[in-house]
């Protein structure tokens, strides 16, 4: 063939080619192949598993099933079969699976080299420096738990006190002010709620619908006394500076200050027994005299309250068959016990106390170990007070201390000076599943088995309306070399020749089951909420006098008023802002990298700053670079500030991300009560 | 003088005609080997590991489609049946049917999972999310009731019929992508997805990628 022919040859072979499917299919076959690269992430395909358990990760111990897929977490759901959520959930709860596979995740033990960084070791060589360092301390050491619902508080409490200390903290809580309010006024066990058959609740602060006790709980309580199609059959009402979720959400919203939340409730009892309420109460003549300087003035200036709906909601209480009054801090905790006193109180006043619908009193959990600290003695322990003193050389730093899954650095102001208390103490051993900002400064990090790994419970968490009791149950194995905490102590206190009366953990779960009446293996099968409906008589209450009139002494701040806002989608003091949250953190959060300060027009009017500009909060404490955004549902002279944000370790989706709030505020101690307060800090806007 | 015009003429008419052949050719044999060869050349024929007979299951065991192929609560698909499912009745042979002996004898009494076995014919790559659950037959008989008379109807607009068949059909692999040559393409998702009719009402149905790529 001729070269002329030849390329009319190939010239036709092209169209030919061109007009077949050939080339086209061909791509997209190539566009399929391409999928079979290695590098690409494979689905791992399995049945669909669902297994009903609770969430350790979230603070109100939300009820959760999680879904598992060829033996692999997918995620986590609400349970519809708990009556405690009927399938509600929390941000926190939902993460509990992602968090699972985190970046920050601990995967091995690490020890602190001399320079300073940290090199992995076996846990066989983790559990011998343990055991020398516990040996070495004695009863030189002291324990921090950041989980005050499981009954695993027992066992490290023993631990503690089998080596004679007993030096045991919680992190920070509502619940400590709450139940030292509850004491101080006679109630003999812990503070319950009763939400669901209460007609009126008055939440004075405690944002019931975002990060206040059961969460999940309440909004169930929340939706099914708000239908859509029929009349509610509960009125919730919400005093607080913010329109928040509850505030948005309840029926009625009270506009009252940050930081006078006491006040509030000083001026809602004092109201109650001008009309007589409260007659017969023991003490009501000394406790009439200490509500007499709240009158609606000062409430109209102190709290910047509206009178007509103050006296609407006094109506309203007055009114209803099973009114509740409760009090918390927008931060969820550091707010003292005075405002939870006054709403005790009130609820006193109203002649409801220990009543259906109102404050209930608790059973009192008793110890699964008899080494264990008991339950009040425990939670009277002041971390506050303990790392100030240490700070300021009044007490000896104990030589070793234990942190488990507890970020006290993070979580505390900067006066609290948890900082220096740990430069003071010679060893620090974190148990923690995340690489959080306290961990980074101990010397020895053990991985920690999460909730979704190991056996454990949630025992009656705060904001809890009866005795109640969920097992955690492991639905996978520990990812990387992750332990249970509880049982790496258990195999040290055998080494250590300590007898705490306990074999492994599920040996302990058995025993808090057996204990409140619950059959173990039920519970371990269907993965439900089991509830008692033991509670003490009330006859023990007493009305406040010395100790709240003392309480209500407390410096008051003025000028502009800093509003934390706590919103459990921002993860947590020892989670970290959980990778799938960055998606909804919203810009009057979050904008960019900095931290969002919200306030109304009026404010930013006086203050002379714009939406967007950027300036500093500053307090004695410190500062923080924030951007102005108005929001209009927020009170004249107050800044909101979202906390959770500011991380300084975890990993790319914590830090970098805005200012910590708590470099801000600082503690104090409430006059009476001795409890460190740090909710009602002041702060000054500075411009450039 | 015009005899010669006229020769010039067929000759040159001859000439382009003769032109022409190599380029035929070349179309012809180009077109033949793409329409035909390629195809044949780039696909591997597999057969199922079971020879599953449909048509006993339905007529003579009175089974039907959704007893093995159903949504479960959560939304998700049981498209293949597991051999726990398949032992419900074949724990022990029924039958003397020879591959009944065998599937019981190689995946019963072994505890072989077949559903990890059987070739999905229209097996997607994990990039894409298909949900039998939001293309049921509720949802796409409100408009197109006239395509697809019963669930089957609609199941068979992307699926094989395989209900009518005593074995299954032969699986054609594709030799570079590895997937069936029935895996469905994405134009043919198009055909619902890029249609603005689609965009609200019942089906609410984008074309934006997230839709079916998550």
């Amino acid at each position: 063939m001729e070269r002329r022919g030849f390329l009319k040859f190939a010239l036709g072979g092209v169209v030919g080619a061109v007009a077949s499917p050939m080339i086209w299919t061909t791509l997209y076959d190539l566009a399929y192949w391409t999928q079979n690269w290695g590098w690409i992430p494979r689905l791992k395909k399995g049945d669909s598993e669902y297994i009903a358990t609770v969430s350790k990760i979230c603070p109100g111990g939300t009820p959760i099933l999680v879904r598992l897929v060829g033996g692999r977490v997918i995620r986590t759901l609400g349970n519809p079969a708990n009556d405690i959520s009927e399938g509600g959930l929390t941000p926190l709860a939902a993460s509990e699976g992602q968090l699972l596979y985190t970046e920050s995740r601990i995967k091995r033990p690490l020890l602190r080299a001399p320079d300073g960084g940290y090199r992995v070791i076996s846990w066989e060589k983790a559990e011998g420096i343990l055991k020398e360092k516990t040996r070495a301390a004695k009863e030189s050491c002291a324990f921090i738990s950041g989980d005050a619902s499981s009954s695993l508080n027992d066992l490290f409490s023993a631990f503690l006190v089998a080596n004679g200390s007993l030096d045991y903290f919680f992190m920070p809580n509502e619940q400590n002010a709450a139940e030292k309010a509850w004491e101080l006024m006679g109630g003999r066990g812990r503070v319950g709620y009763d939400l669901e058959k209460s007609d009126y609740v008055l939440s004075i602060g405690a944002n019931i619908m975002e990060s206040w006790g059961t969460v999940a709980r309440n909004r169930k309580i929340f939706k099914n006394t708000h239908p859509t199609d029929a009349e509610r059959t509960m009125t919730l009402v919400f005093a607080g500076a913010m329109q928040n979720n509850t505030a948005v959400v309840s029926d009625l919203w009270l506009p009252t200050l940050p930081g006078t939340e006491a006040i509030l409730g000083m001026g809602i009892c004092r109201e109650l027994v001008s009309r007589g309420m409260g007659k017969s109460l023991k003490g009501i003549e000394e406790f009439t005299k200490i509500v007499q300087p709240y009158t609606l003035e000062m409430l109209k200036l102190e709290c910047g309250i509206l009178p007509d709906r103050f006296h609407t909601i006094i109506e309203g209480l007055l009114q209803a068959k099973r009114p509740l009054v409760l009090a918390g801090s927008s931060m969820g905790h550091g707010g003292g016990a005075a405002p939870i006193m006054a709403a005790i109180a009130a609820n006193m006043l109203l002649g409801r106390l220990g009543q259906d619908g109102n404050m209930i009193d608790l059973p009192l959990p008793r110890k699964c170990l008899a080494l264990a600290q008991a339950y009040r003695r425990a939670h009277a322990n002041d971390l506050v007070d303990f790392s100030q003193k240490i700070a300021e050389g009044k007490k000896t730093a104990p030589k070793l201390l234990f942190l488990y899954e507890a970020n006290p650095l993070y979580a505390w102001p900067k006066n609290a000076r948890i900082q220096e208390c740990l430069d003071a103490i010679d060893y620090k051993i974190s148990f923690s599943g995340f690489w959080d900002e306290t961990s980074a400064q101990c010397d020895l990090v053990l991985p920690s088995a999460l909730g979704l790994e190991r056996f454990d419970d949630v025992y009656t968490p705060y904001g809890s309306g009866f005795e109640n009791w969920t097992l955690a149950k492991p639905v996978a194995e520990p990812r990387y070399q992750a332990r249970p905490a509880g049982e790496v102590i258990i195999a040290l206190a055998e080494e250590l020749g300590l007898n705490l009366g306990v074999s492994d953990v599920p040996s302990l779960l058995i025993s808090r089951a057996k204990d409140i009446g619950a059959d173990f293996q039920e519970y371990l099968e269907n993965g439900l909420t089991y509830r008692t409906s033991a509670r003490y008589d009330n006859d023990w209450f007493h009305l406040p006098s010395g100790i709240l009139r003392e309480a209500m002494t407390s410096k008051i701040e003025t000028g502009i008023r800093l509003l934390p806002h706590v919103v459990y989608g921002i993860g947590s003091p020892s989670t970290g802002i959980p990778p799938y949250a960055n998606r909804i953190i919203a810009d009057y959060q979050l904008k960019q990298n900095l931290t969002v300060a919200q306030m109304n027009t009026e404010t930013a009017r006086k203050l002379d700053v714009v939406h967007g500009e950027k300036v500093k909060l500053e307090t004695d404490n410190g500062s923080i670079d924030v951007v102005i955004a108005l929001f209009e549902g927020i009170m004249t002279g107050v800044v909101s500030v979202t906390a959770g944000l500011g991380h300084t370790e975890f990993d790319r989706y914590s830090i970098n991300k805005g200012d910590n709030i708590l470099n801000l505020t600082h503690v104090h101690i409430e006059a009476g009560t001795g409890l460190p307060i740090w909710s009602d800090s002041g702060v000054k806007v500075v411009k450039g | 003088m015009e005899d010669k015009n006229q020769n010039l003429e067929n000759v040159t008419k001859k000439s382009a005609i003769l032109g022409l052949g190599p380029f035929i050719l070349g179309l012809t044999i180009a077109a033949i080997f793409g329409w035909h060869a390629f195809p044949e050349l780039m696909t591997k024929e597999l057969k199922q590991p079971v020879a599953f007979n449909h048509v006993v299951h339905i007529e003579q065991a009175g089974m039907t489609c959704e007893d093995c192929h159903y949504l479960r609560q959560d939304g998700t698909f049981s498209g293949v049946p597991t051999t726990a499912a398949c032992a419900e009745c074949h724990s022990s042979p029924i039958t003397e049917n020879q591959e009944e002996i065998r599937f019981i004898a190689e995946y019963v009494d072994k505890g072989v999972e077949i559903k990890d076995k059987w070739l999905v014919y229209q097996k997607q790559p994990d990039n894409v999310f298909f949900s039998h659950a939001a293309h049921n037959f509720e949802t796409c008989t409100q408009c197109h009731d006239y395509l697809y008379e019963t669930p089957q109807d609609l199941c068979n607009a992307c699926h094989l019929d395989v209900a009518s068949t005593t074995t299954p059909p032969v699986y054609k692999e594709n030799r570079l992508s590895g997937y069936s040559k029935n895996t469905m393409m994405m134009p043919t998702c198009e055909a619902c997805h890029a249609n603005p009719e689609h965009y609200d009402g019942i089906t609410r149905a984008t074309n934006a990628c997230a839709v079916c790529h998550k």
